[in-house]
């Protein structure tokens, strides 16, 4: 597990000394003490954290722990780098519904976020152009992006 | 005399070493094999040449034979090469005209199961060391006298304590300080740890003796600007700042009063203003204990604590306006505003620089709030509060509304342990924290306080005590670094942080948070280390010559380092380098002149085309250009040269050589050497303090290898050119192995950069020459590495029998054949 | 740093497909301010990791499709695009050496033609403006280098150059909490905190640079408004304010 978070995108997870200042400065510590970015990063160094890494989808990505951690352990980064290898699991684990959406939107349409209803009109008035990616701009984005999914996922991006 | 004038007349002594090296050497058959060598008159050999009986045998046959050149076949000469120079100069020979040959280490201890090849190979290491010895010069050490006179640069805790233990010696002393007054920054300290007593006695104790001893000359308000020479003979250059005020003041202190300026103190921060005058204890009639005053604190209060003939008013021009009020008030006309600053200049015979540290600036912790939030301050605004002799009387009191707070944090480690500032620990920053504590509880002991730490260090003599005793008189102790104070629960701080050994988060109310900030080195570091050639850490800490076994000196002969110059320290550890230091400065003293190694490099200016290369291969600053009539040439300072032969092997016009390795006999050497069967031979050149110490390491361990290499000696491996190898090669050697320092070792800094570069160029030559590049390796071998380099030379024979078998290509052929003919 | 030619503009998912009106002022803007650029027409999600996690072939693979399509440096309407384009690059230029465009923030191109607004904006729009500064704009500042991450001064000074006030808060640089997963208890928790303290403090709205804060503080806001700082811009250099969403909004 450690090894797997220093691969994918936090090399500097050994550095920690636990020191704390990570948690005392999370938003979202503050008000849920269940999520502890010190605690987690411990948990990842010498635990089994199979049970835990969900966990990491609980950070709100604000950056306040990277910005004054004082050994550049880039806390941000080792749950993003968590959130990662769940992603990259075959079925993707304990992605957030919306999370999910999104990507099946991306892979559908390019944007992770549908329209809203009255858009075409409604840009048209406004003058705006098209912003749409057509067939064959998808196919690329599908490519590039569907390898990375999951035998589920993949289906579930085709049923809809 | 030069043994070109007459016939060599040698004398080879060969070894038993008890069994050692008899046990597989034919020793009679070698020192058979040497009467026949040209040049050698006697040869003999016996059981334990560095006995007594061998000794005396030998100076015997020197006298019998008329002698005048030495080959001992024996051990390392790492070993015994200053018993046996010894030797002969009590002969009458000068000792540089004896030479070694390695057939212990090198030779019968790691080729003990081919008794035939060691002894074959032992033959040709006398051979190698005759050819020398009929090349060897007679030198005379080079002598330079001392300037029997220390400067210290730094009047500090360590500075005074060498400067003392210097002058008690019987030694001259100039004590240089850039402020008023001596005393650094323990003089701003109010108690001390361990004891927690307090500091002004003691450091009182030092600055009177300090200035009342005659030997020591103190020189306040001056400066170091530049220093020139080498050990033994620097010429200083000092800056002495007038403080504008003449020996008639009686320190009445009207000029203060009057003085219309007022400034931030930009040492103790937030908390209050100064002037540009300040009254100080006067360095020539210092005041009693406790009344002692620091121009590090230029406090415009309490200056009626001391007695006004022990205080002088000076002035600090920098933020003087010249408004002349002062002069004008003054009525014994004390006051000369135009009085300028002078410069002298001293000859001194070493440097001891203690120029101390600096505090971290909380501002670059923003989020830490000093310059926003006035009730956070810094540890030592705080040991201002607590010292009687400080600003607030001895009163802790909130910056704010003046008020004794009744909750106090301390945040631990504020730029310190930090990436994002300092990455090394404090050291002492734990220990001020517990000593604040203890006297914060004794003032008062109802005061709510906590400490936020990552770990609690009190490494140390008595330390830990404080630790628990912080702790029984109630002190909170939280294992959390905060991640930011803020302003925001009415008047008072909020400490954010995480408990993290309950998992709790915290955001707690304060009345008053202390900053406990680490020790960074002294701005002035940089100046210093470029006047003097010391070199500084990243952090700009002074480097000391090796950081375990060399801490009072640096790499530059004569220049020594004291206190918390070279990284943080508490007072003990300041005051035993204040010791160690003057303890350097005194056994050189000891001396009437400095004996330096005659092993130097020296120009033939005829040679010399003034390309200056040579110039950029010496890290000690020895080789010099210098203007003659016919253009720009270069000059070796021998007393600046420590003899690694790196300039040598870079002159493209052979201008430069080196005493006792020079050209000519590191050629003999390897012609011998390779005079037989030179295909089936390794020539390896190893360097003085690693690789030639790793070999013998190898020999210690018994570690075997085959007979067919031949090490030759140099002092670093910068002194192997790459016309050098290709010598070699042209004489038909089989491989050629240059084996350096591991790159951060070198003895003499950058040798063995420089051998790597050498190294290449010889590879691309050789290309051209389509010698098989392979066959020059380089590998890094340290004094410890003995069976790096056994491999080293088992690999590289397993490839010259492939060679031998045709499987690889050697190069050119005609250039084999040339050398078998 | 500026960009030297024509900007590409990355409008990134949100604004296009949610907030047209937000589109109209930041073409009006740039137009208006004489920033030239061009549609970076085709270009999808840059599926930023804050969002997605490193899941680092996908997301350096869209990115160096996203590049390919780029006609200039990037100008960004989005924050969290800024910031994962930003890592993108660097990672790939790490690791390829291949030069990508450079990629800019919207505030950054504002005060590249600081000079230019000064001119322009005739009537001061006198709006008190609580700030919601974006998280991905400002941090990890040593990587980001738009801002100072304690105390940003940049859109301070620009919206003081629309004649608004710069109402200060009271956690200044604190998360809206918008990119925290859905259903969130916290991340509602942290929008009405943000929306009450700029209520608390007698702001006319709250302005941002970044559609993620736009989105969840607007969705939970009553009567606060939230505003991208390309609204008051546009409003302030002549647009019409039903086409940029003000109308109606703003007192």
């Amino acid at each position: 597990m450690r090894d797997e978070l220093i691969e994918n995108g936090a090399p500097n997870l050994t550095r920690c000394i636990q020191c704390g200042t990570c948690t005392a400065s999370c938003t979202v510590f503050e008000l849920d003490r269940s999520y502890n970015p010190r605690r987690l990063i411990q948990v990842f160094l010498v635990d089994d954290a199979s049970s835990e890494i969900p966990k990491a989808w609980l950070c709100s990505t604000c950056g306040v722990c990277t910005e004054r951690c004082p050994k550049e352990v880039w806390p941000m980064d080792v749950m993003l780098s968590a959130r990662g290898l769940l992603v990259r699991s075959r079925p993707p684990k304990d992605m957030p519904k919306d999370r999910l959406r999104s990507l099946i939107s991306i892979s559908r349409s390019g944007f992770a976020y549908g329209k809203k209803s009255g858009l075409k009109a409604r840009r048209l008035t406004l003058k705006l152009p098209e912003f749409d990616l057509d067939k064959s701009q998808l196919e690329q984005v599908r490519e590039l992006l569907m390898p990375s999914f999951g035998k589920k996922l993949k289906r579930q991006v085709d049923e809809v | 005399m030069p043994v070109t004038d007459e016939h060599a007349r040698i004398g080879v002594f060969v070894c038993h070493c008890g069994k050692n090296i008899a046990g597989t050497i034919d020793c009679d058959v070698v020192a058979d094999y040497a009467k026949g060598l040209e040049g050698v008159v006697f040869s003999s050999h016996n059981l334990y040449t560095c006995s007594e009986a061998g000794q005396t045998e030998l100076k015997k046959a020197i006298a019998d034979h008329r002698l005048n050149r030495v080959v001992v076949a024996s051990c390392s000469p790492k070993m015994h090469e200053t018993t046996f120079r010894l030797c002969v100069a009590d002969a009458g020979l000068n000792p540089f005209l004896m030479e070694m040959a390695n057939i212990r280490e090198h030779n019968s201890w790691v080729h003990s199961a081919d008794p035939k090849g060691a002894t074959r190979k032992a033959m040709d290491q006398v051979k190698m060391a005759v050819s020398k010895a009929s090349l060897l010069r007679p030198l005379q050490p080079i002598r330079v006298p001392i300037t029997k006179r220390a400067l210290v640069l730094g009047g500090g805790v360590s500075g005074m304590t060498a400067a003392l233990n210097i002058a008690e010696s019987g030694h001259e002393v100039i004590l240089v300080e850039k402020k008023a007054s001596l005393g650094g920054m323990a003089s701003l300290l109010d108690k001390t740890f361990p004891k927690v007593d307090c500091t002004s006695c003691q450091l009182q104790d030092l600055v009177n003796k300090v200035t009342s001893n005659p030997r020591i000359k103190v020189l306040t308000l001056s400066e170091v600007k530049e220093v020139s020479g080498f050990v033994g003979n620097f010429n200083a250059k000092i800056l002495r700042r007038s403080t504008y005020v003449s020996e008639l003041c009686t320190g009445c202190g009207l000029c203060l009063d009057a003085c219309p300026v007022t400034i931030p103190d930009e040492v103790l921060g937030s908390m209050r203003v100064r002037k540009p005058i300040s009254l100080v204890s006067s360095p020539q009639a210092p005041a009693p204990s406790c009344s002692g005053r620091s121009a590090w604190d230029r406090s415009t209060v309490h200056t009626s604590s001391m007695p006004v003939g022990s205080r002088v008013a000076v002035i600090d021009k920098e933020d003087c306006t010249s408004c002349g009020i002062c002069a004008r008030r003054c009525p014994m006309r004390a006051i000369e505003l135009d009085h300028p600053s002078v410069e002298e200049n001293h000859e001194v015979g070493a440097i001891v620089v203690a120029i101390g540290f600096e505090l971290f600036d909380p501002c670059k912790k923003p989020e830490y709030g000093h310059s926003k939030l006035v009730d956070v301050v810094t540890s030592l605004e705080l040991e201002r509060m607590l010292s009687p002799l400080g600003p607030t009387h001895g009163n802790v009191a909130r910056p704010s509304n003046g008020e004794v707070p009744g909750s106090v944090a301390f945040v631990q480690c504020v730029g310190c342990r930090d990436d994002k500032s300092n990455p090394y620990c404090g050291r002492i920053c734990c220990l001020i924290t517990l000593k604040q504590v203890i006297l914060l509880k004794e003032k008062y002991p109802d005061l709510d306080i906590t400490v936020f730490y990552i770990d609690v260090r009190t490494g140390g003599k008595e330390y830990e005590k404080l630790y628990a005793e912080a702790q029984r008189l109630g002190c909170r102790f939280i294992r959390g670094r905060p991640s930011s104070v803020e302003g925001g629960d009415g008047d008072r701080l909020i400490v954010r942080s995480e408990d993290t050994l309950t998992g709790n988060s915290l955001a707690e109310s304060f009345d008053l948070v202390v900053l406990a900030i680490g020790m960074n080195a002294p701005e002035d570091s940089k100046i210093v280390s470029a006047m003097l050639k010391v070199p500084i850490d990243p952090y700009g800490f002074l480097m000391e010559a090796h950081i375990k076994l060399k801490p009072a000196e640096t790499v530059v002969d004569g220049v020594m380092l004291a206190g918390s110059c070279s990284g943080p320290m508490d007072i003990p550890s300041s005051v035993s380098r204040g010791h160690a230091s003057a303890s350097k400065v005194i056994s050189l003293f000891s001396k009437d002149e400095i004996e330096l190694d005659p092993i130097v490099s020296h120009v033939d200016l005829s040679l010399c085309k003034g390309c200056l290369a040579c110039t950029k291969a010496c890290p000690f600053q020895a080789v010099r250009p210098i203007e003659v009539a016919g253009g720009k040439r270069v000059e070796v300072l021998a007393s600046l040269c420590k003899g690694c032969g790196t300039c040598v092997a870079g002159c493209p016009y052979g201008a430069l050589d080196q005493y006792h390795f020079s050209d000519e006999q590191l050629y003999a050497q390897i012609d011998a050497a390779l005079e037989t069967d030179p295909t089936d031979k390794i020539i390896s050149f190893n360097c003085n303090w690693c690789s030639y110490a790793g070999a013998d390491f190898a020999g210690v361990l018994r570690l075997q290898y085959p007979p067919n290499v031949h090490i030759i000696r140099v002092m670093c491996s910068g002194r192997v050119s790459s016309k050098m190898i290709l010598r070699a090669f042209e004489k038909g050697a089989g491989m050629v192995l240059v084996a350096p320092c591991h790159p951060a070792d070198c003895h003499y800094i950058s040798g063995n950069a420089w051998a790597k570069k050498r190294i290449e160029q010889a590879r691309n030559l050789m290309s051209r020459r389509e010698i098989n590049p392979e066959r020059l390796r380089f590998v890094y071998v340290s004094a410890a590495e003995g069976n790096v380099y056994q491999r080293a030379i088992i690999e590289m024979t397993r490839l010259l029998e492939r060679m031998k078998r045709g499987e690889v290509s050697w190069g050119v052929e005609k250039v084999l054949q040339e050398a078998r003919t | 740093m500026r960009c030297d030619g024509l900007y590409s503009l990355f409008l990134g998912c949100i604004v296009p497909n949610l907030f047209p009106e937000v589109e109209r002022a930041v073409r009006d803007t740039l137009s208006k301010l004489d920033v030239e650029y061009s549609d970076a027409r085709g270009t999808a999600c840059c599926l930023p990791p804050a969002l997605f996690g490193f899941n680092k072939d996908a997301w350096l693979k869209m990115n160096l499709r996203n590049f390919g399509l780029a006609k200039g440096d990037f100008l960004t309407v989005c924050d969290e695009c800024f910031a994962s384009l930003q890592d993108a690059r660097a990672s790939i230029e790490r690791e390829g050496g291949k030069a990508l465009p450079n990629v800019f923030p919207f505030v950054m191109a504002l005060k590249g033609v600081e000079g230019a607004i000064e001119d322009r904006v005739k009537d001061p729009l006198n709006l008190r403006c609580a700030v919601q500064h974006s998280c991905h704009l400002l941090r990890p500042s040593s990587v980001r280098k738009v801002d100072d991450p304690e105390s940003p001064r940049l859109v301070k000074s620009l919206l003081e150059a629309l004649g608004c006030e710069y109402v200060a808060q009271e956690d200044e640089v604190g998360c809206c909490g918008g990119s925290i997963c859905a259903g969130s208890e916290i991340s509602s928790k942290l929008a009405i905190r943000r929306i009450r303290g700029a209520e608390d403090a007698r702001a006319d709205l709250i302005v941002t640079t970044c559609p993620h804060c736009l989105r969840h503080l607007g969705a939970h806001s009553k009567a606060m408004p939230v505003l991208h700082l390309a609204q008051l811009h546009a409003l302030a250099l002549g647009s019409n304010p039903s086409e940029i969403g003000t109308k109606g909004v703003l007192r």
